[in-house]
Protein backbone atom coordinates (compact mmCIF):
# COMPACT_ATOMS: atom_id res chain seq x y z
CA UNK A 1 0.00 0.00 0.00
CA UNK A 2 1.27 3.40 -0.85
CA UNK A 3 0.21 5.42 2.15
CA UNK A 4 -1.09 4.93 5.64
CA UNK A 5 -4.41 6.47 4.60
CA UNK A 6 -4.81 3.85 1.89
CA UNK A 7 -3.91 1.10 4.33
CA UNK A 8 -6.40 2.39 6.86
CA UNK A 9 -9.13 2.58 4.23
CA UNK A 10 -8.40 -0.96 3.10
CA UNK A 11 -8.44 -2.26 6.67
CA UNK A 12 -11.72 -0.51 7.41
CA UNK A 13 -13.25 -1.85 4.20
CA UNK A 14 -12.16 -5.40 4.96
CA UNK A 15 -13.36 -5.15 8.55
CA UNK A 16 -16.70 -3.83 7.40
CA UNK A 17 -16.98 -6.62 4.87
CA UNK A 18 -16.24 -9.23 7.50
CA UNK A 19 -18.59 -7.74 10.09
CA UNK A 20 -21.45 -7.33 7.64
CA UNK A 21 -20.99 -10.82 6.23
CA UNK A 22 -20.91 -12.37 9.71
CA UNK A 23 -23.99 -10.41 10.73
CA UNK A 24 -25.82 -11.29 7.53
CA UNK A 25 -25.13 -14.96 8.07
CA UNK A 26 -26.38 -14.81 11.64
CA UNK A 27 -29.85 -13.38 11.00
CA UNK A 28 -32.69 -15.91 10.81
CA UNK A 29 -33.54 -15.05 7.22
CA UNK A 30 -30.07 -16.22 6.16
CA UNK A 31 -30.84 -19.82 7.15
CA UNK A 32 -31.62 -20.88 3.55
CA UNK A 33 -28.44 -19.18 2.34
CA UNK A 34 -26.40 -20.96 4.98
CA UNK A 35 -27.95 -24.24 3.97
CA UNK A 36 -27.17 -23.53 0.32
CA UNK A 37 -23.51 -22.58 0.73
CA UNK A 38 -22.73 -25.16 3.42
CA UNK A 39 -21.74 -27.96 1.01
CA UNK A 40 -19.67 -25.64 -1.18
CA UNK A 41 -17.62 -23.99 1.55
CA UNK A 42 -15.17 -26.86 2.27
CA UNK A 43 -14.14 -27.35 -1.35
CA UNK A 44 -13.88 -23.58 -1.83
CA UNK A 45 -11.63 -23.25 1.20
CA UNK A 46 -9.50 -26.27 0.25
CA UNK A 47 -8.89 -25.11 -3.31
CA UNK A 48 -8.09 -21.48 -2.50
CA UNK A 49 -5.98 -22.29 0.53
CA UNK A 50 -4.08 -25.06 -1.27
CA UNK A 51 -3.19 -22.78 -4.17
CA UNK A 52 -2.10 -20.03 -1.81
CA UNK A 53 -0.11 -22.47 0.31
CA UNK A 54 1.74 -23.92 -2.67
CA UNK A 55 2.60 -20.50 -4.07
CA UNK A 56 3.69 -19.04 -0.74
CA UNK A 57 5.74 -22.07 0.24
CA UNK A 58 7.48 -22.17 -3.14
CA UNK A 59 8.21 -18.45 -2.94
CA UNK A 60 9.54 -18.87 0.58
CA UNK A 61 11.74 -21.81 -0.32
CA UNK A 62 13.13 -20.09 -3.39
CA UNK A 63 13.75 -16.94 -1.38
CA UNK A 64 15.52 -18.82 1.37
CA UNK A 65 17.61 -20.96 -0.93
CA UNK A 66 18.57 -18.08 -3.19
CA UNK A 67 19.89 -16.09 -0.25
CA UNK A 68 22.31 -18.86 0.58
CA UNK A 69 20.58 -20.13 3.69
CA UNK A 70 19.53 -16.75 5.08
CA UNK A 71 15.93 -17.47 5.87
CA UNK A 72 14.95 -14.17 7.41
CA UNK A 73 13.38 -12.82 4.25
CA UNK A 74 11.70 -16.17 3.62
CA UNK A 75 9.97 -16.20 7.00
CA UNK A 76 6.99 -14.14 5.84
CA UNK A 77 5.99 -16.22 2.80
CA UNK A 78 6.70 -19.41 4.71
CA UNK A 79 4.45 -18.29 7.58
CA UNK A 80 1.73 -17.37 5.15
CA UNK A 81 2.21 -20.66 3.34
CA UNK A 82 1.95 -22.73 6.51
CA UNK A 83 -1.09 -20.72 7.56
CA UNK A 84 -2.75 -21.42 4.23
CA UNK A 85 -1.77 -25.07 4.49
CA UNK A 86 -3.38 -25.30 7.91
CA UNK A 87 -6.47 -23.59 6.52
CA UNK A 88 -6.72 -26.26 3.85
CA UNK A 89 -6.07 -28.99 6.41
CA UNK A 90 -9.03 -27.79 8.46
CA UNK A 91 -11.20 -29.79 6.07
CA UNK A 92 -8.59 -32.45 5.33
CA UNK A 93 -7.71 -35.25 5.73
CA UNK A 94 -10.76 -37.39 5.89
CA UNK A 95 -14.17 -36.89 4.48
CA UNK A 96 -15.18 -33.36 3.66
CA UNK A 97 -17.64 -32.12 6.23
CA UNK A 98 -19.25 -28.83 7.05
CA UNK A 99 -17.46 -28.52 10.39
CA UNK A 100 -13.78 -27.57 10.21
CA UNK A 101 -11.25 -29.15 12.56
CA UNK A 102 -10.06 -27.12 15.52
CA UNK A 103 -6.31 -27.85 15.64
CA UNK A 104 -5.50 -26.83 12.03
CA UNK A 105 -7.57 -23.68 12.52
CA UNK A 106 -5.55 -22.74 15.59
CA UNK A 107 -2.38 -23.38 13.59
CA UNK A 108 -3.63 -21.20 10.75
CA UNK A 109 -4.42 -18.42 13.18
CA UNK A 110 -1.02 -18.61 14.87
CA UNK A 111 0.91 -18.54 11.61
CA UNK A 112 -1.27 -15.76 10.19
CA UNK A 113 -0.62 -13.62 13.25
CA UNK A 114 3.09 -14.42 12.98
CA UNK A 115 3.01 -13.35 9.35
CA UNK A 116 1.26 -10.13 10.32
CA UNK A 117 3.97 -9.40 12.89
CA UNK A 118 6.73 -10.20 10.37
CA UNK A 119 5.10 -8.01 7.75
CA UNK A 120 4.79 -5.14 10.21
CA UNK A 121 8.43 -5.49 11.23
CA UNK A 122 9.56 -5.65 7.61
CA UNK A 123 7.63 -2.50 6.79
CA UNK A 124 9.04 -0.68 9.81
CA UNK A 125 12.55 -1.74 8.82
CA UNK A 126 11.96 -0.58 5.26
CA UNK A 127 10.74 2.84 6.34
CA UNK A 128 13.70 3.21 8.70
CA UNK A 129 16.11 2.32 5.91
CA UNK A 130 14.51 4.85 3.54
CA UNK A 131 14.65 7.64 6.11
CA UNK B 1 -17.64 11.76 15.85
CA UNK B 2 -20.35 13.18 18.07
CA UNK B 3 -22.97 11.89 15.67
CA UNK B 4 -21.45 8.42 15.79
CA UNK B 5 -21.43 8.40 19.57
CA UNK B 6 -25.02 9.61 19.64
CA UNK B 7 -26.12 6.99 17.13
CA UNK B 8 -24.32 4.25 19.06
CA UNK B 9 -25.96 5.43 22.28
CA UNK B 10 -29.39 5.46 20.65
CA UNK B 11 -28.87 1.99 19.22
CA UNK B 12 -27.72 0.65 22.60
CA UNK B 13 -30.66 2.28 24.36
CA UNK B 14 -33.03 0.89 21.77
CA UNK B 15 -31.70 -2.60 22.29
CA UNK B 16 -32.06 -2.30 26.05
CA UNK B 17 -35.61 -0.99 25.70
CA UNK B 18 -36.40 -3.70 23.21
CA UNK B 19 -35.21 -6.41 25.53
CA UNK B 20 -37.84 -5.23 27.99
CA UNK B 21 -40.63 -4.89 25.47
CA UNK B 22 -42.76 -7.46 23.78
CA UNK B 23 -44.25 -8.17 20.47
CA UNK B 24 -47.23 -6.37 19.01
CA UNK B 25 -49.59 -8.96 17.68
CA UNK B 26 -51.61 -6.38 15.83
CA UNK B 27 -54.88 -8.11 16.58
CA UNK B 28 -57.71 -7.15 18.84
CA UNK B 29 -57.30 -8.14 22.45
CA UNK B 30 -59.47 -9.89 24.90
CA UNK B 31 -58.77 -9.26 28.50
CA UNK B 32 -60.65 -8.42 31.61
CA UNK B 33 -58.52 -5.35 32.07
CA UNK B 34 -57.69 -2.84 30.87
CA UNK B 35 -60.08 -1.80 28.14
CA UNK B 36 -60.05 1.38 26.13
CA UNK B 37 -59.00 2.30 22.68
CA UNK B 38 -56.22 -0.10 21.84
CA UNK B 39 -55.67 1.22 18.34
CA UNK B 40 -54.50 4.56 19.64
CA UNK B 41 -52.75 3.09 22.62
CA UNK B 42 -54.97 5.12 24.93
CA UNK B 43 -56.00 2.16 26.97
CA UNK B 44 -57.89 2.64 30.19
CA UNK B 45 -57.78 0.58 33.30
CA UNK B 46 -61.00 -0.64 34.81
CA UNK B 47 -61.21 -1.99 38.25
CA UNK B 48 -64.31 -3.62 39.60
CA UNK B 49 -64.86 -3.74 43.32
CA UNK B 50 -67.78 -4.55 45.52
CA UNK B 51 -66.42 -2.37 48.29
CA UNK B 52 -65.68 1.31 48.54
CA UNK B 53 -62.87 2.79 46.49
CA UNK B 54 -60.90 5.97 46.81
CA UNK B 55 -58.91 7.85 44.24
CA UNK B 56 -56.04 10.20 44.82
CA UNK B 57 -56.67 13.59 43.29
CA UNK B 58 -53.53 14.47 41.34
CA UNK B 59 -53.95 18.18 42.10
CA UNK B 60 -54.70 18.11 45.80
CA UNK B 61 -53.04 14.75 46.53
CA UNK B 62 -55.99 13.87 48.73
CA UNK B 63 -58.03 10.74 48.58
CA UNK B 64 -61.59 11.20 47.41
CA UNK B 65 -64.36 8.68 46.98
CA UNK B 66 -64.32 7.09 43.57
CA UNK B 67 -67.25 7.60 41.25
CA UNK B 68 -68.31 6.16 37.94
CA UNK B 69 -66.51 7.33 34.86
CA UNK B 70 -63.02 7.52 33.49
CA UNK B 71 -60.23 9.15 35.38
CA UNK B 72 -57.30 11.11 34.13
CA UNK B 73 -54.05 9.33 33.31
CA UNK B 74 -51.68 9.12 36.20
CA UNK B 75 -54.38 8.75 38.82
CA UNK B 76 -53.81 6.25 41.58
CA UNK B 77 -56.54 4.30 43.23
CA UNK B 78 -56.55 2.70 46.59
CA UNK B 79 -59.24 0.15 47.14
CA UNK B 80 -59.92 -1.15 50.62
CA UNK B 81 -61.65 -4.44 50.17
CA UNK B 82 -61.94 -5.26 53.82
CA UNK B 83 -64.21 -8.10 54.62
CA UNK B 84 -65.01 -9.01 51.06
CA UNK B 85 -62.59 -11.74 50.22
CA UNK B 86 -60.09 -14.26 51.41
CA UNK B 87 -56.37 -14.05 50.79
CA UNK B 88 -54.98 -16.24 48.09
CA UNK B 89 -53.93 -19.45 49.79
CA UNK B 90 -52.55 -22.62 48.31
CA UNK B 91 -52.44 -25.81 50.34
CA UNK B 92 -49.68 -28.39 50.12
CA UNK B 93 -50.34 -30.90 47.39
CA UNK B 94 -52.56 -28.59 45.40
CA UNK B 95 -52.46 -28.60 41.65
CA UNK B 96 -50.00 -26.11 40.31
CA UNK B 97 -47.33 -26.70 42.94
CA UNK B 98 -43.93 -27.77 41.70
CA UNK B 99 -40.98 -29.29 43.50
CA UNK B 100 -38.27 -27.64 41.43
CA UNK B 101 -37.68 -24.81 38.99
CA UNK B 102 -39.52 -24.83 35.70
CA UNK B 103 -42.45 -23.41 33.91
CA UNK B 104 -45.86 -24.53 32.84
CA UNK B 105 -47.72 -23.37 29.78
CA UNK B 106 -51.43 -23.58 29.16
CA UNK B 107 -53.23 -22.38 26.05
CA UNK B 108 -56.85 -21.98 25.12
CA UNK B 109 -58.86 -20.27 22.41
CA UNK B 110 -61.69 -17.94 23.30
CA UNK B 111 -64.98 -17.42 21.48
CA UNK B 112 -63.40 -14.69 19.33
CA UNK B 113 -60.75 -17.15 18.11
CA UNK B 114 -57.95 -15.45 20.01
CA UNK B 115 -55.35 -17.77 21.41
CA UNK B 116 -54.51 -17.20 25.05
CA UNK B 117 -51.30 -18.53 26.53
CA UNK B 118 -50.66 -18.46 30.25
CA UNK B 119 -47.15 -19.23 31.44
CA UNK B 120 -46.40 -19.94 35.08
CA UNK B 121 -42.79 -19.59 36.17
CA UNK B 122 -41.56 -21.50 39.21
CA UNK B 123 -38.64 -20.73 41.51
CA UNK B 124 -35.57 -22.85 42.10
CA UNK B 125 -36.92 -24.69 45.11
CA UNK B 126 -40.42 -25.21 43.78
CA UNK B 127 -43.67 -24.17 45.40
CA UNK B 128 -46.31 -21.95 43.86
CA UNK B 129 -45.44 -19.86 40.80
CA UNK B 130 -43.51 -16.65 41.33
CA UNK B 131 -44.61 -15.13 38.05
CA UNK B 132 -47.31 -15.47 35.48
CA UNK B 133 -47.34 -14.21 31.91
CA UNK B 134 -50.45 -13.89 29.81
CA UNK B 135 -50.12 -13.77 26.04
CA UNK B 136 -52.95 -13.20 23.59
CA UNK B 137 -52.19 -14.16 20.00
CA UNK B 138 -48.51 -14.39 20.99
CA UNK B 139 -48.46 -10.80 22.25
CA UNK B 140 -47.84 -10.15 25.92
CA UNK B 141 -50.90 -8.83 27.72
CA UNK B 142 -49.77 -8.89 31.30
CA UNK B 143 -47.09 -10.19 33.58
CA UNK B 144 -47.54 -10.72 37.30
CA UNK B 145 -45.04 -11.40 40.04
CA UNK B 146 -46.06 -13.05 43.30
CA UNK B 147 -44.56 -13.20 46.77
CA UNK B 148 -45.55 -16.11 48.98
CA UNK B 149 -45.26 -16.78 52.66
CA UNK B 150 -44.94 -20.36 53.78
CA UNK B 151 -47.37 -21.41 56.46
CA UNK B 152 -48.14 -24.65 58.23
CA UNK B 153 -50.87 -25.43 55.73
CA UNK B 154 -49.24 -24.23 52.52
CA UNK B 155 -48.51 -20.82 51.08
CA UNK B 156 -50.21 -17.46 51.37
CA UNK B 157 -49.76 -14.75 48.80
CA UNK B 158 -48.35 -11.72 50.57
CA UNK B 159 -48.11 -9.42 47.57
CA UNK B 160 -48.39 -9.33 43.83
CA UNK B 161 -47.47 -6.88 41.13
CA UNK B 162 -49.26 -7.06 37.81
CA UNK B 163 -48.00 -5.10 34.85
CA UNK B 164 -50.48 -4.60 32.04
CA UNK B 165 -49.06 -4.16 28.55
CA UNK B 166 -50.86 -2.92 25.46
CA UNK B 167 -49.22 -2.51 22.08
CA UNK B 168 -45.77 -2.92 23.62
CA UNK B 169 -46.45 -0.20 26.17
CA UNK B 170 -46.84 -0.60 29.90
CA UNK B 171 -50.19 1.01 30.58
CA UNK B 172 -50.71 0.19 34.21
CA UNK B 173 -49.68 -1.69 37.28
CA UNK B 174 -51.69 -3.28 40.06
CA UNK B 175 -50.07 -3.87 43.41
CA UNK B 176 -51.86 -6.14 45.82
CA UNK B 177 -50.81 -6.90 49.35
CA UNK B 178 -52.39 -8.94 52.08
CA UNK B 179 -52.19 -7.14 55.36
CA UNK B 180 -54.15 -9.25 57.79
CA UNK B 181 -53.45 -12.66 59.20
CA UNK B 182 -54.63 -15.25 56.72
CA UNK B 183 -57.20 -17.87 57.48
CA UNK B 184 -56.41 -21.55 57.51
CA UNK B 185 -56.76 -23.33 54.20
CA UNK B 186 -60.02 -25.16 53.87
CA UNK B 187 -61.90 -22.93 56.26
CA UNK B 188 -65.42 -22.70 54.85
CA UNK B 189 -66.03 -19.28 56.46
CA UNK B 190 -62.90 -17.29 56.00
CA UNK B 191 -62.56 -14.09 57.88
CA UNK B 192 -62.17 -11.37 55.34
CA UNK B 193 -58.79 -9.76 55.31
CA UNK B 194 -58.01 -6.32 54.01
CA UNK B 195 -56.38 -6.54 50.62
CA UNK B 196 -55.38 -3.06 49.54
CA UNK B 197 -54.98 -2.80 45.81
CA UNK B 198 -53.05 0.06 44.36
CA UNK B 199 -53.60 0.89 40.74
CA UNK B 200 -51.26 3.06 38.71
CA UNK B 201 -52.28 4.09 35.23
CA UNK B 202 -49.38 5.47 33.33
CA UNK B 203 -49.95 8.11 30.65
CA UNK B 204 -50.18 6.78 27.13
CA UNK B 205 -46.95 6.59 25.18
CA UNK B 206 -46.28 9.04 22.39
CA UNK B 207 -46.01 7.96 18.78
CA UNK B 208 -42.24 8.37 18.92
CA UNK B 209 -41.98 6.17 22.00
CA UNK B 210 -44.12 3.53 20.39
CA UNK B 211 -42.08 3.62 17.20
CA UNK B 212 -38.83 3.38 19.18
CA UNK B 213 -40.13 0.43 21.14
CA UNK B 214 -41.24 -1.35 17.99
CA UNK B 215 -37.91 -0.78 16.27
CA UNK B 216 -36.02 -1.78 19.40
CA UNK B 217 -38.07 -4.92 19.81
CA UNK B 218 -37.43 -6.01 16.25
CA UNK B 219 -33.72 -5.27 16.60
CA UNK B 220 -33.49 -7.05 19.94
CA UNK B 221 -35.37 -10.03 18.61
CA UNK B 222 -32.89 -10.42 15.78
CA UNK B 223 -29.61 -9.50 17.39
CA UNK B 224 -29.88 -9.64 21.16
CA UNK B 225 -29.95 -12.77 23.28
CA UNK B 226 -33.48 -13.93 23.94
CA UNK B 227 -32.71 -15.55 27.20
CA UNK B 228 -29.61 -15.39 29.34
CA UNK B 229 -29.93 -18.95 30.61
CA UNK B 230 -30.42 -20.21 27.07
CA UNK B 231 -27.31 -18.35 25.97
CA UNK B 232 -25.24 -19.82 28.78
CA UNK B 233 -26.48 -23.29 27.94
CA UNK B 234 -25.58 -22.78 24.31
CA UNK B 235 -22.18 -21.39 25.25
CA UNK B 236 -21.28 -24.32 27.46
CA UNK B 237 -22.45 -26.83 24.90
CA UNK B 238 -20.63 -25.10 22.04
CA UNK B 239 -17.20 -24.29 23.44
CA UNK B 240 -15.44 -26.09 20.58
CA UNK B 241 -17.46 -24.13 18.04
CA UNK B 242 -16.70 -20.87 19.83
CA UNK B 243 -12.99 -21.73 19.80
CA UNK B 244 -13.13 -22.51 16.10
CA UNK B 245 -14.89 -19.24 15.37
CA UNK B 246 -12.43 -17.23 17.46
CA UNK B 247 -9.44 -18.92 15.85
CA UNK B 248 -10.72 -18.32 12.33
CA UNK B 249 -11.40 -14.69 13.23
CA UNK B 250 -7.80 -14.42 14.43
CA UNK B 251 -6.54 -15.93 11.19
CA UNK B 252 -8.59 -13.50 9.13
CA UNK B 253 -7.31 -10.61 11.22
CA UNK B 254 -3.71 -11.67 10.69
CA UNK B 255 -4.10 -11.93 6.94
CA UNK B 256 -5.90 -8.59 6.85
CA UNK B 257 -2.94 -6.93 8.54
CA UNK B 258 -0.54 -8.65 6.15
CA UNK B 259 -2.52 -7.29 3.20
CA UNK B 260 -2.67 -3.82 4.69
CA UNK B 261 1.06 -3.73 5.34
CA UNK B 262 2.11 -5.45 2.13
CA UNK B 263 3.80 -3.33 -0.55
CA UNK B 264 1.40 -4.66 -3.18
CA UNK B 265 -1.86 -6.55 -3.23
CA UNK B 266 -1.19 -9.88 -4.92
CA UNK B 267 -3.71 -12.39 -6.12
CA UNK B 268 -2.20 -14.99 -3.80
CA UNK B 269 -2.92 -12.81 -0.77
CA UNK B 270 -6.45 -12.19 -2.01
CA UNK B 271 -7.09 -15.90 -2.46
CA UNK B 272 -5.69 -16.63 0.99
CA UNK B 273 -7.91 -13.93 2.44
CA UNK B 274 -10.93 -15.42 0.65
CA UNK B 275 -10.06 -18.87 1.96
CA UNK B 276 -9.76 -17.57 5.51
CA UNK B 277 -13.04 -15.70 5.26
CA UNK B 278 -14.75 -18.79 3.89
CA UNK B 279 -13.30 -20.84 6.72
CA UNK B 280 -14.66 -18.27 9.13
CA UNK B 281 -18.05 -18.58 7.45
CA UNK B 282 -17.98 -22.35 7.89
CA UNK B 283 -17.01 -21.93 11.55
CA UNK B 284 -19.80 -19.42 12.08
CA UNK B 285 -22.29 -21.74 10.41
CA UNK B 286 -21.20 -24.59 12.68
CA UNK B 287 -21.46 -22.30 15.71
CA UNK B 288 -24.95 -21.13 14.78
CA UNK B 289 -26.12 -24.68 14.22
CA UNK B 290 -24.72 -25.72 17.58
CA UNK B 291 -26.40 -22.81 19.36
CA UNK B 292 -29.74 -23.49 17.73
CA UNK B 293 -29.53 -27.20 18.46
CA UNK B 294 -28.80 -26.51 22.11
CA UNK B 295 -31.64 -24.12 22.76
CA UNK B 296 -33.84 -25.27 25.62
CA UNK B 297 -37.25 -26.64 24.70
CA UNK B 298 -39.85 -23.95 24.30
CA UNK B 299 -42.15 -25.54 26.87
CA UNK B 300 -42.45 -28.51 29.13
CA UNK B 301 -45.33 -30.01 30.95
CA UNK B 302 -44.59 -30.94 34.54
CA UNK B 303 -48.23 -31.87 35.12
CA UNK B 304 -48.46 -34.27 32.23
CA UNK B 305 -50.34 -31.79 30.08
CA UNK B 306 -53.58 -32.12 31.94
CA UNK B 307 -54.51 -28.60 32.94
CA UNK B 308 -57.96 -28.25 31.55
CA UNK B 309 -59.31 -28.32 28.07
CA UNK B 310 -57.11 -26.91 25.41
CA UNK B 311 -54.09 -26.79 27.63
CA UNK B 312 -50.55 -27.40 26.50
CA UNK B 313 -48.04 -25.40 24.58
CA UNK B 314 -47.11 -25.48 20.96
CA UNK B 315 -43.62 -26.75 21.46
CA UNK B 316 -43.94 -29.78 19.30
CA UNK B 317 -45.15 -28.19 16.13
CA UNK B 318 -42.64 -26.73 13.74
CA UNK B 319 -39.41 -27.39 15.62
CA UNK B 320 -37.56 -27.82 12.33
CA UNK B 321 -37.83 -24.17 11.45
CA UNK B 322 -36.70 -23.30 14.99
CA UNK B 323 -33.50 -25.26 14.40
CA UNK B 324 -33.00 -23.33 11.20
CA UNK B 325 -33.08 -20.05 13.09
CA UNK B 326 -36.68 -18.98 12.95
CA UNK B 327 -37.82 -16.51 15.60
CA UNK B 328 -41.46 -17.47 15.34
CA UNK B 329 -43.47 -17.38 18.53
CA UNK B 330 -43.31 -21.13 19.07
CA UNK B 331 -39.52 -21.02 18.85
CA UNK B 332 -39.02 -18.44 21.57
CA UNK B 333 -38.90 -19.18 25.25
CA UNK B 334 -41.40 -17.57 27.61
CA UNK B 335 -38.63 -15.79 29.50
CA UNK B 336 -38.40 -12.88 27.10
CA UNK B 337 -39.25 -10.23 29.65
Amino acid sequence: MKSSAHRRSLLVAMLALIALSALALAVPWAAPLRRAIRPQLPSFVVILASVSAVVQLVVGLVEGLSKGGVWRSAALPLSLGVSALCTALAFLPGALGATPRLVPIVGAALFALTAAALQGRARARGSTTRS
Amino acid sequence: MKHRIALAAIAAAALIIGACADQDGGAARLSTEPGGNEATGDAQLRYVTTAGAELRDPRTHRMVAASMGATAPGVSASVAAGGTGAPLQIAYGSAGIMTSAGYYTATFVDQWKHQHTVVLLYPKFGGPPVAMQHYVDDALESTTGYSWQRTSGGWVRTSSLMRVVRNNVLVGTYTTSTTTKPTKPGNPNPVGPAIPVRLEHQPGASALQRMLVNVAYRAALVFAPQDASAQSLAFLACTQEWLRFAATAAAVTGIMFVIAEAPALTIVLVSQYAAAVSLMGAAEDALLRCILENQPPSAFHPFGGGAGSGSGAGSGAGSDDCLEGSYAAHCTTPFTL
